[in-house]
């Protein structure tokens, strides 16, 4: 590290101390995880259930649809009843589809526990999908991705995904128009019970509650119960064996949004916890070589990174720059040569150290609250792992080796395997990234059915 | 100081009083430059070594210019604590700056606004474009992001003279919770930053400007943008007013979730709307603001809808509070919502600390904190009313229509100016 004289030492860390969990499950196969965070007075309830974009198949983006008519309230309850009951126990309720999960979170006071377990059941055992609601969605689905299209991180997103998964489910990150218009209140209620099952589901409390209140609580879910066959799981992603270039118009943009990647791993592959020192070490933290070179040296972009994801299928590799558009080239070149550097020479000890250290202290600050321990026990479920590995993370970067990082940068971080994303104003940028090769395709805004 | 032993962290405020609202004229966007150039080096701790050391403790740090206040802040496991202590007051020492850092840094800005604001389908419009038209004078009405004329303009002498001016030590907040005893704290405080040198408190511009006696309605094309958006603004009253909290519970009653006022007449019940935020002090949030802020409704509204009519709708929700207030139920269950965000707000302790520092900012005491929800609970529906009629009505408003090209036509012509209500041109 560059000296800085009188800085003092680092202190003796202090243990974390793993919170107890107490779990068990329902006749019908629902897991319940509770964590008491005694203090504030308030709870957090995080039903995950396995099945996101993953399951939609030949309806990309369904899954998304499904989630937001489910808060557009139950059989026994309206909307506008459902979301007046949630205000008055101080909190709220959301439904989101992600990529391997959807999620129905509640949170509120603590006092209100009972209600709170009541209305996530509600919800998902009973939801409605009332006429209204559900051509609200609809037209609300369609603006917003309209809305969504004028943004360029969602352009690059969503070619990003398409040209790493090509025909896997994780290839779409938003319901398409066809699928959207293709909602109807028959296919919300058989997808619902098909794919929201309650031996596909945990259901985690943390926050100031006890174990014996929880087991009271969640009898409304002891009901619950799915039809039909549940979808199964995506295959492996392959990822791509050669570099790709795609080019999506955005005609005025000011700078070229850039992404560049791969896919990457499970989290229980034995390379997961070394790529993501990798990728920490190469452009995940602040002092990390992509943002000290491109932002600090060079001052080419603001907001430079890359990050690795988890998913049952493998996860992405992904590094991103929003450049002004006469830098693209110059950009992505070291970008490219950072990838490369990463694969030829082992990362230094400090640099290593370095690594470990941001990555176990930032997963220790994420279990400081109830959410994050919530949010931790959700992913470590959805992963195949039990509540035993809980804050693992604080531990687990402190035995990765250099040779490790090495060998899952070479894997991962290959710039000859990779997919680049350019979004921006195509005649320029067409001429900034010239020295690609021909190997491009210009897609335009909006050409998406 | 708040100690919580639960978790093995901490959370750390340097808070300066000081924000884009006090920037020297000819130099929009300075405050915020130079939280920048705050991490770029120190003459003991050169360029780079603030951010190593931040990754190499297990710490995530940030820095935000708001309107009044620019604030540091740091969150790592317990065993860091001396040295962004130290870090803290070595940068509240002195800088060591030099023509290229800042020449590199004002291009990292600039990047920051083309990826914020110039590629933004909406400009970022309500911060960027609005306080332009609400307010008139100039440190309530300049972007705070600043246009690329007055970054370019900046020199190495304004720096040193921003510095010498607002961080020191008498306009500074520092505040720590997490894992750590009080008295140990006080100890460390004194330790690292006892031997800063201080200097007078630089004395705070007058900004009041009373409430608008005209409308303003601009309607506006955005090139990149392919729906429709509009945000409504008003001036508030200044802190300590009857008004104050009454406008702080009614932007939450209006925006807040699914059960907010403008969710159910717009985007329900007219389906006028996609999207509606908004709400009291936007900028900042919460008590975070000296002498008046703003108030504002951000609408993303359908395509087919015209502009007049979404503001007419908007109207009508603050009309029929102001006529005939709100019921006892719907407004307890706001201030409970309130209440339980706040507490929330407090669940992290970088959140916390952050918190206090403002409290401390802007009451002289870092309990008048744990004042809010009770501050809250006093709000009666007939200050609402009074609040709604008072402050938010059509005729003192400032609104900017951002539409996309090819749309203009169904909305009228651009640039066009006339009040909200459609009562004619001013």
């Amino acid at each position: 590290m560059t000296p800085a004289a009188g800085l003092p030492a680092l202190r003796t860390d202090r243990p974390f101390v793993v919170p107890e969990v107490d779990a068990f499950a329902l006749a019908n196969g629902l897991q319940v995880r509770t964590v008491t965070v005694p203090g504030l007075p308030l709870v957090t309830l995080r039903l995950v259930i396995r099945g996101g974009r993953s399951d939609d198949g030949p309806m990309p983006g369904f899954s998304e649809l499904l989630a937001d008519a489910l808060e557009e309230g139950t059989t026994t309850r309206n909307a506008t009843q459902l979301f007046d009951l949630l205000q008055d126990a101080g909190g709220d309720l959301t439904a989101d589809a992600g990529t391997d999960a959807t999620t129905v979170s509640a949170h509120g006071l603590s006092s209100s526990l009972p209600l709170l377990a009541g209305l996530v059941a509600d919800v998902v055992r009973n939801a409605g999908f009332p006429a209204d609601g559900v051509r609200r969605v609809k037209a609300l689905a369609l603006e917003d991705l309209e809305t969504d299209e004028s943004e360029p991180s969602f352009l690059a997103s969503r070619a990003f995904a398409r040209a790493v998964y090509g025909r896997h489910p994780y290839a779409t990150v938003a319901p398409t128009r066809t699928t959207i218009r293709s909602v109807t209140r028959e296919r919300l209620d058989g997808e619902l019970r098909r794919r929201l099952r309650p031996e596909r589901a945990l259901l985690v409390v943390a926050g100031a509650v006890g174990p014996e209140a929880v087991r009271r609580a969640v009898e409304p879910f002891a009901t619950w119960e799915g039809a039909g066959d549940a979808p199964e799981l995506p295959p492996e992603a392959p990822g791509t064996e050669r570099r790709s270039v795609v080019i999506v118009d955005r005609p005025g943009s000011v700078q070229a949004t850039l992404v560049v990647g791969n896919v990457g791993t499970r989290r229980t592959d034995a390379d997961a916890w070394p790529l993501d020192l990798a990728v920490t070490v190469y452009g995940g933290a602040f002092s990390s070589r992509l943002v000290q070179n491109l932002r600090v040296a060079k001052g080419y972009t603001y907001s430079p990174g890359a990050a690795s994801t988890w998913l049952a299928a493998r996860g992405v590799v992904r590094s991103w720059a929003s450049v002004r558009t006469e830098v693209a080239g110059p950009a992505l070149a070291e970008i490219f040569g950072e990838m490369e550097r990463m694969g030829s020479e082992e990362v230094t000890a400090e640099e290593l150290d370095r690594a470990r250290r941001r990555e176990s202290g930032l997963e220790l600050l994420s279990l400081q609250t109830a959410a994050g321990l919530a949010r931790e026990l959700g992913e470590l479920w959805l992963s195949g792992l039990g509540p035993g590995r809980l804050g693992e993370g604080v531990t687990a970067f402190g035995r990765v080796t250099a040779p490790e990082v090495l060998e899952a940068s070479r894997r991962y971080l290959d710039p000859s395997r990779t997919v680049v994303v350019a979004v921006g104003d195509a005649r320029r940028l067409g001429k900034a990234l010239s020295s690609l090769g021909p190997a491009v395709r210009r897609r335009r805004v909006g050409s998406t059915r | 100081m708040s100690p919580d032993r639960s978790s093995p962290v901490f959370g750390l405020t340097v808070l300066y009083e000081v924000g884009s609202r006090e920037e020297p004229r000819h130099r929009a966007g300075f405050a915020h430059l130079f939280e920048h150039l705050m991490f770029d080096g120190t003459p003991r701790a050169p360029k780079g070594v603030f951010d190593q050391v931040c990754d190499a403790s297990g710490g995530s740090n940030n820095g935000q210019t708001r309107p009044d206040v620019t604030v540091y802040v740091e969150a790592a496991p317990i065993s860091a604590l001396d040295r962004f202590l130290w870090l803290e007051a070595d940068r509240m020492t002195a800088l060591a700056l030099d023509q290229e850092t800042l020449d590199t840094e004002r291009d990292v800005v600039k990047e920051e606004i083309r990826f914020n604001v110039q590629d933004d389908p909406y400009g970022m419009f309500e911060w960027q474009e609005l306080p332009g038209l609400l307010f008139r004078r100039w440190g309530n009405s300049h972007d705070g992001y600043g246009d690329f004329t007055d970054l370019d303009a900046a020199t190495l002498g304004d720096v040193r003279s921003f510095f010498e001016t607002f961080y020191r030590p008498s306009n500074a907040v520092l505040s720590i919770a997490g894992d750590v005893r009080a008295d140990e704290v006080f100890e460390k405080a004194e330790k690292y930053f006892g031997a800063v040198p201080s200097g007078p408190r630089p004395v705070r511009p007058d900004l009041e400007e009373g409430r608008r006696s005209k409308a303003v309605v601009e309607v506006r094309e955005a090139p990149l943008a392919r729906t429709p958006a509009l945000v409504s603004g008003w001036r508030t009253p200044p802190r300590g007013h009857e008004d104050a909290w009454p406008l702080l519970v009614l932007g939450e009653l209006l925006h807040d979730g699914r059960t907010a006022r403008l969710y159910r007449g717009l985007v329900e019940g007219r389906e006028l709307a996609a999207d509606v935020s908004g709400g009291f002090n936007p900028f900042q949030g919460g008590c975070w603001y000296h002498g008046s802020t703003l108030f504002l409704s951000r609408i993303a509204f359908r395509g087919a809808a015209p502009y007049q009519e979404v503001l007419g709708a908007l109207d009508e929700e603050i009309a029929r509070i102001a006529r005939e207030g709100v019921d006892e139920g719907e407004l307890g269950r706001v201030k409970t919502k309130v209440a339980a965000g706040f507490l929330r707000s407090l669940e992290s302790r970088l959140d916390l600390s952050t918190e206090a520092a403002v409290a401390v900012a802007f009451d002289g005491d870092p309990s008048s904190l744990l004042a809010f929800p009770e501050r809250v609970g006093r709000v009666t529906p007939a200050d609402l009313a009074r609040a709604a009629g008072r402050w938010l009505g059509p005729s003192a408003r400032a609104a900017i229509v951002k539409v996309p090209p090819g749309k203009r036509r169904a909305n009228g012509p651009k640039g066009r100016r006339g009040s909200g209500s459609g009562k004619g041109p001013k």
